[in-house]
């Protein structure tokens, strides 16, 4: 059974989050292929659309990471869309996010992990990436350094994982509750909780509209950590 | 809910990692090239036309500064123009009174040989005349060599009083 009270229990033989995520992927897919189809050098539609979003992303990603950014557009455009309409996807009733299952958001988070240091690795040798952790200290304190370094390595993806996750189940748990709470008081009979409905119904709305909110905020954030870990993890520049 | 499923979470991964690499392939990688080949034009397009400007302002200072020269060649032409037409006027000046000069002397000397001759038959024919009235008064003729010698006497007293001799 489903943990929020909103969902809808499905009974497919596959766990619902991953049918969520291949129908934003069909979603991103979608959108995608509507922006593209017709390009014109004065965009219009979609694709101004798609181009104004990637636009910004590929801005950010230059301004974070640096001349290297290019190969990693792929990665933070990816995320940014498919965290975008997971989290949207929750708002629509019969829907969930995928990103309110901690598979999904620990999974993104370890493909960040992974990718930044694969791409550190790559950029700087495994050497000269490992020798950062041990900072520009004192010889004797330098141990002590390694391990707070790994410590905090370490916590990137819980951190990033938990709070997609936290936020958007959140949000999810809210509607649902506010939706149960109608579907309880309208037919109680009882004047007082009959009343009481009013409360969710006008809250409702409000809640979807911070969910709105919420969802492109989380999004973005989630990106552009994962341009901040990639630009540090690549980056020459003394730390 | 809050428990990892690493089989999901695996699957989930490769599912984000395949629609990622699928997208970029055919959609994203795409218009982003287009993206960037649109601001090249467009970089190139403002490049050419502020070259194209430079060209024109220059063209423009070079138009300027070939006018300015002309007119200053051509002051300079008239000018010189003037001053080969004052020359040559001088010139014209000094030969015409040095022509003038010369018709001038040339008829003062032909005046003055034309006035000699004309002097020269006068006293030639006042003397044969002086002669003739002599020998009628005197009825007889003279020794030749007296003749001469009064001729000569009167003709220098007749050149004493001669007006602007």
């Amino acid at each position: 059974m489903s943990a929020i009270p909103e969902g809808i229990e499905y009974h497919l033989p596959i766990d619902l989050s991953l049918i969520m995520s291949w129908i934003a992927v069909g979603i991103i897919f979608l959108i995608s292929w509507l922006g593209v189809r017709r390009m014109a050098k004065v965009p219009k539609g979609m694709q101004n659309f798609l181009e104004w979003i990637l636009g910004i992303i590929m801005q950010f990603a230059d301004d974070m990471v640096g001349p290297t950014a290019p190969q990693y557009y792929p990665l933070f455009c990816m995320l940014f869309f498919f965290i975008l309409v997971s989290n949207l996807m929750g708002l629509v009733p019969g829907l969930v996010s995928s990103t309110s299952r901690l598979s999904t958001t620990a999974g993104l988070a370890l493909i960040v992990f992974f990718a930044t240091h694969f791409f550190g690795i790559r950029e700087k040798g495994l050497w000269n990436y490992v020798k950062r952790w041990f900072g520009n200290v004192p010889t004797w304190l330098k141990p002590f350094m390694f391990v707070i370094e790994l410590m905090s390595e370490l916590a990137r993806p819980l951190s990033l994982s938990f709070r997609l996750f936290g936020n958007i189940l959140a949000k999810e748990i809210l509607l649902g509750v506010l939706a149960l709470l109608v579907v309880i008081f309208l037919p109680s009979g009882n004047i007082i909780q009959e009343c009481l409905s009013v409360v969710p119904i006008v809250l409702r709305p409000l809640i979807i509209l911070l969910g709105l909110l919420v969802s492109v905020i989380q999004a973005f954030v989630f990106m552009i950590l994962a341009m901040v870990y990639i630009g540090g993890a690549v980056s020459h520049e003394a730390h | 809910m809050m428990e990892i499923n690493w089989v999901l979470l695996s699957v989930q991964v490769a599912t984000f990692l395949v629609a990622m690499v699928i997208i970029w392939k055919l959609f994203w990688g795409p218009l982003t090239k287009f993206m960037q080949e649109r601001s090249q034009q467009i970089e190139g397009d403002l490049k050419r036309a502020e070259t194209g400007k430079r060209e024109i302002e220059a063209m423009e200072a070079e138009y300027h500064r070939r006018l300015s020269e002309l007119e200053e060649r051509a002051q300079q032409e008239i000018k010189e123009a003037l001053a080969r037409g004052a020359q040559a006027k001088d010139q014209i000046m000094i030969e015409a009174r040095q022509e003038a000069k010369r018709i001038l002397d040339k008829a003062q000397s032909d005046l003055t040989l034309e006035r000699e001759r004309l002097l020269r038959e006068l006293r030639s024919h006042m003397t044969e005349i002086s002669l003739q009235a002599v020998e009628r008064l005197l009825g007889q003729g003279l020794d030749q060599n007296v003749q001469k010698r009064l001729l000569d006497q009167f003709l220098s007293d007749l050149e004493k009083v001669r007006p602007g001799a």
